[in-house]
Formats: structure tokens, sequence, C-alpha cells
């Protein structure tokens, strides 16, 4: 999703949630920037 | 039934001992390790003084095993082990080992690039070049 002129995945969980999914109450939610691991 | 990756972040470089001896065994006829180190110069031709890596920890193990499930699945791998540094990398250390054991060469050459792709556009690990002026984090689009 873009945000700031940035795109970034969601992750719910600790998990990339899809663009489809709902949130559960009390979730675990992550903005992640373009990784780059390596 | 494929292997299993074994994960672990550590802090500062990783040498490869550690994912080799994960995936040493008898019944291995080749043993790949793969090794990614810091470069002095970076893309633009900056000069790099060292790498710093940063991970979103409680999600990198899954993330990495949903990883190796998808790439080593109908693969011939034994074991697969893979060490991921965060913190500080000084140029020429390694950052990432990857160490795959297989009966036969062609299984680990053609799954440890698979692995290395995927892990570069999926594991929630991130990097920031520090240059002699400035430092930049790295990703696609960013």
């Amino acid at each position: 999703m873009p945000l700031a002129g940035r795109s970034f995945r969601v992750a719910v969980n600790g998990r990339y949630a899809r663009e489809d999914e709902d949130v559960p109450a009390g979730a675990e939610v992550a903005f992640l920037p373009p990784v780059s691991g390596g | 039934m494929s292997a299993e990756l074994r994960f672990r972040l550590v802090a500062g470089p990783v040498d490869g001992a550690w994912a080799r001896a994960q995936v040493h065994g008898p019944d291995a006829g080749c043993t790949l390790l793969f090794l990614g180190t810091a470069r002095e110069r970076a893309s633009d031709g900056r000069r790099v003084l060292r790498l710093e890596y940063e991970a979103y920890a409680a999600m990198a193990e899954e993330e990495m095993r949903r990883i190796a499930a998808e790439v080593l699945a109908g693969r011939a791998v034994l074991r697969a082990a893979l060490e991921h540094a965060v913190g500080v990398v000084p140029v020429g250390a390694a950052s990432v080992a990857l160490a795959l054991a297989a009966a036969h060469r062609a299984e680990v050459f053609a799954a440890a690039s698979e692995l290395m792709n995927e892990l570069k556009a999926r594991a929630p690990i991130w990097k920031r070049e520090v240059y002699e002026d400035g430092s930049a984090w790295l990703g696609r689009g960013s």
C-alpha cells in the first residue's frame, strides 16, 4: 500500500496479509518497507 | 517430504560454520555453502564503509520457513540451513550464509539460487549502506 510516497506491505500476526484480509481484533499489524536482506 | 530449513539471526557477521554444521551428514554427496558478503562499492560507485541490517525477527524465521517449504518442495535436498546477520557487517565480511546438502549437486545449485532470490524479495530484513558522506536504506522502490 502507498504511504507517504513509499510502498509498504502489511503483515498481520507475522505473516504477509492478502489485500482483502480482515484484521482480527488484537492482531499485531506491521507496515513493512521494501525488504533488502541478503 | 522436503527438507526443513534451520534458520537463525545473529548479531554481526556470519562465517558459515554454523550453517555448514547443520547440514553435515554421511548421506550427503555434496554440500553447497553460499556466503553473501559486503562489497566495498555501492551500485552507484560510492565507497561503502559498512552495512547495517535490521530484521523483524518475530516474522523472519517463519517467513523463511515458508519460503524454504515452497522452494524445496519436490527437490531432493536433504538439509538446509540459513544464518543471517543483524547489526553491523564490515566490508568483506558475510551477512548471510546458506548451506544445502544433497546426494547430487544439481539440486543444491538450483535450490540455493531460488532461496536467495526469495529471501531478497520476501524476508523482513533490511540493509543500510553506510558511506563516507551519508547512508541509505536499500530496497526495491525505496
